[in-house]
């Protein structure tokens, strides 16, 4: 029965033969991989399941299925690049990679992204780290199922999973996400976690059609463009021209994958305890709110954090936002794992009308009627609070992170549900914060990060290292590494990234 | 097959049927002989731009039975020249230090060691970048850190050894 495998050579290059059998001989894969991608089978090296395959055994002795992936790593590995063959373009994360044509370098979402992402509105660490604890959200994060129940939920995010798995991959990979909440909730996680995300980054961006689908999820979050909102935002023109990733790093642009993160003030849901239906209801807005906003369209957030009642009412119009929160009230499974939640079913037990609530379906249905939404939001801004109006948009804001976004505001997080746990954020604490918060630089890590796009190759790469490095070089300048020759090298070798550039400076490696 | 039950053995039965649909670039896992699910067998492709690029280590990941709430052990199999791996191959990483804090090394924060939500793709990942940017305040193989530390030459030569041992063995 003809088989197919599927190899893997590098995070850009991936292939799949056909045989006859797998019983076939690793040789016999070998030769038939010579024919197909001219690598001698001398230099074939085949990794499956943590072993290297051995010519003498059969691919079924190892346990392979139809299917199955197999790492192909070419064996003559001398210092020069063992994992990439010539003919392919080289991994732009790979710091010792030569420029290389990139597939659409002028579409670069990340490179204006980040430094746009220093918007007011990072949350508190602190506060993050606290809502990160929350067994709410840590069972949300490594489960999977909720991740993939929410793709499916939304047409057009399914349509571009399906579209590009990697993308489908970044959304419900447990650990990518997990080590996104991390990042947002610890500094040094956030550090670390930056060399990963170079890598997804350049996997994004070399995925034939994953810019194309980047753009597309932009253009239709446009749709909750306003202008008005201080912080919300989508696509610019600007956004394109400043793609090189060598804009400044703090230009004030909008960008909606940077737009969510203005926390909400501490919800009326936490403040006013269990016995308030009002209470419940604010909570379960935010859910309607924010759950289908999958691709990082949190409600829009003025600056002071409350949320932009004409922007929520323009979202609420929309076609698109209808569709999904019509898919998710009609999805009795997916309400029920929410409620399945050990937070959610706390508070329950405290709130009987809310339990009452939620176990009705018609009422569940009611509640995420956008007049009724609407109706809530217009209420809790005459309450003069904004209730648990993030509520899951956090969530949404989320989604984006698979597309690397930067995390939402903690109160978004708690504002589903009641976690009693969590200490409702003061009103002080929950205004938008400056981009340097509590000594965690922000500006210079996303600063990093754009260094790190700033290193895709672009088509004007005729620029000098110095030119193209001029932002970083002045860094370590003031940082006080005087020597420009050195500074360049190491900007060179660590691809723009000054975290890095230091350390091999400091290092001396 | 494995006669893992539980909580534990399920979250690492999704996670291994996880890493190899999509296999990353730089491991590749699979069980290990017996077939447990607790004995999980690695191979880490050493990192680019480090001198154990072009490496093949063979690893085991040791999971406990009461995995997730307690860390699995990583050894390597293949020979490890490493300021942060025992001659014993076994590696001592902060996330794979069981949670809470330690009288002994009271510089680690809760925050660095384990914790039930880490996966196993972190991990690997976390001692991949491990291999280029050892610590030196936590030294197993002495020898190895005070190589890194004053003979950086030296460290790169020895581990280019282990580097085309691997190859070797393959």
């Amino acid at each position: 029965m003809p088989v197919s495998v599927n190899l893997r050579v590098n995070a850009n290059e991936r292939f799949s033969v056909t045989i006859d059998s797998i019983d076939i001989l690793v040789s016999g894969l070998k030769t038939v991989l010579e024919t197909e991608k001219q690598i001698a089978v001398a230099e074939q090296r085949l990794i499956y399941k943590g072993r290297v395959l051995k010519d003498d055994q059969t691919l079924s002795s190892y346990g392979f299925g139809d299917g199955d992936t197999i790492h192909l790593v070419r064996g003559t590995a001398r210092r020069s690049e063992p994992n990439s063959p010539p003919n392919t373009a080289a991994a732009s994360s790979s710091p010792s990679s030569a420029p290389a044509p990139a597939p659409a370098p002028s579409a670069n979402p990340f490179a204006s992204g980040f430094p746009s992402a220093s918007a007011p509105g990072m949350p508190n660490p602190d506060q993050m780290r606290a809502a990160m604890r929350s067994p709410m959200m840590q069972q949300m994060l490594s489960n999977p199922e909720i991740m993939q129940s929410m793709i499916n939920m939304n047409p057009q995010l399914r349509a571009m999973a399906d579209q590009n798995p990697q993308i489908r991959q970044a959304l419900q990979d447990p650990a990518m996400l997990r080590q996104m909440a991390e990042m947002a909730s610890n500094p040094d996680a956030m550090a670390q976690a930056q060399r990963g995300m170079e890598l997804q980054m350049s996997q994004m961006e070399n995925m034939p059609g994953g810019m194309d689908a980047m753009r597309r999820a932009f253009s239709e979050m446009g749709a909750f463009d306003d202008p008005t909102a201080g912080v919300g935002g989508g696509p610019t023109p600007s956004n394109e021209s400043n793609a090189n990733g060598d804009g400044p790093a703090n230009t004030p642009m909008v960008n909606p994958w940077s737009s969510a993160p203005a926390p909400a003030p501490a919800g009326n849901a936490n403040a006013n305890g269990g016995g308030n239906p009002m209470a419940g209801f604010g909570g379960l807005g935010g859910l309607g709110a924010g759950m289908p906003g999958m691709p990082g369209m949190t409600p829009p957030m003025n600056p002071d954090g409350t949320p932009n009642v004409d922007a929520l009412s323009q979202m609420l119009d929309n076609p698109m936002f209808n569709a999904a929160l019509e898919q998710m009230s009609s999805n009795p499974a997916l309400m029920q794992q929410m409620m399945n939640n050990p937070m959610m079913q706390e508070m329950t037990r405290s709130n009987p009308q809310m339990a009452a609530m939620m176990n009705n379906p018609e009422m569940m249905r009611t509640m995420m009627n956008p007049q009724m939404l609407r109706a809530a939001i217009n209420m809790q801004r005459q309450m003069g609070g904004s209730g648990g109006m993030g509520g899951m948009g956090g969530l949404g804001g989320f989604g984006g992170m698979g597309g690397l976004n930067i995390p939402p505001s903690p109160s978004a997080w708690n504002g589903v549900g009641v976690p009693p746990a969590a200490p409702p954020p003061t009103p002080q604490q929950s205004s938008p914060q400056p981009s340097t918060i509590n000594g965690l630089d922000f500006s210079n890590l996303l600063q990093n990060f754009n260094g790190a796009s700033a290193s895709n190759p672009t088509p004007a790469s005729n620029q000098t290292p110095e030119e193209r490095y001029a932002r970083q070089l002045q860094s370590l300048n003031d940082m006080g590494f005087g020597d420009n020759a050195a500074n360049i090298g190491a900007l060179q070798a660590t691809n723009g990234n000054v975290n890095r550039a230091v350390e091999r400076l400091l290092g001396g490696s | 097959m494995s006669t893992g039950a539980g909580y534990g053995a399920e979250l690492l039965r999704r996670q291994l049927a996880d890493l190899n649909r999509n296999p990353p670039d730089t491991f590749s896992v699979g069980l290990g002989e017996d077939e447990s699910i607790y004995n999980w067998e690695l191979m880490i492709m050493g990192p680019e731009s480090t001198p154990y690029e072009g490496g093949f280590f063979r690893a085991n990941l040791k999971f406990p039975e009461s995995f997730p709430n307690m860390p699995p052990e990583m050894i390597f199999q293949s020979e490890m020249w490493h300021p942060n791996v025992y001659s014993s191959g076994k590696v001592c990483i902060s996330i794979l230090h069981p949670p809470g804090t330690d009288e002994h090394n009271p510089q680690e924060t809760a925050e660095e060691r384990w914790r039930p939500i880490i996966g196993v793709e972190q991990i690997v990942l976390s001692v991949i970048s491990m291999l280029s940017d050892p610590n030196d305040e936590s030294a197993a193989n002495l020898d190895a850190a005070v190589q890194w530390r004053d003979d950086r030459k030296g460290y790169k030569r020895k581990v280019r050894q282990t580097v085309e041992k691997s190859q070797n063995d393959m």
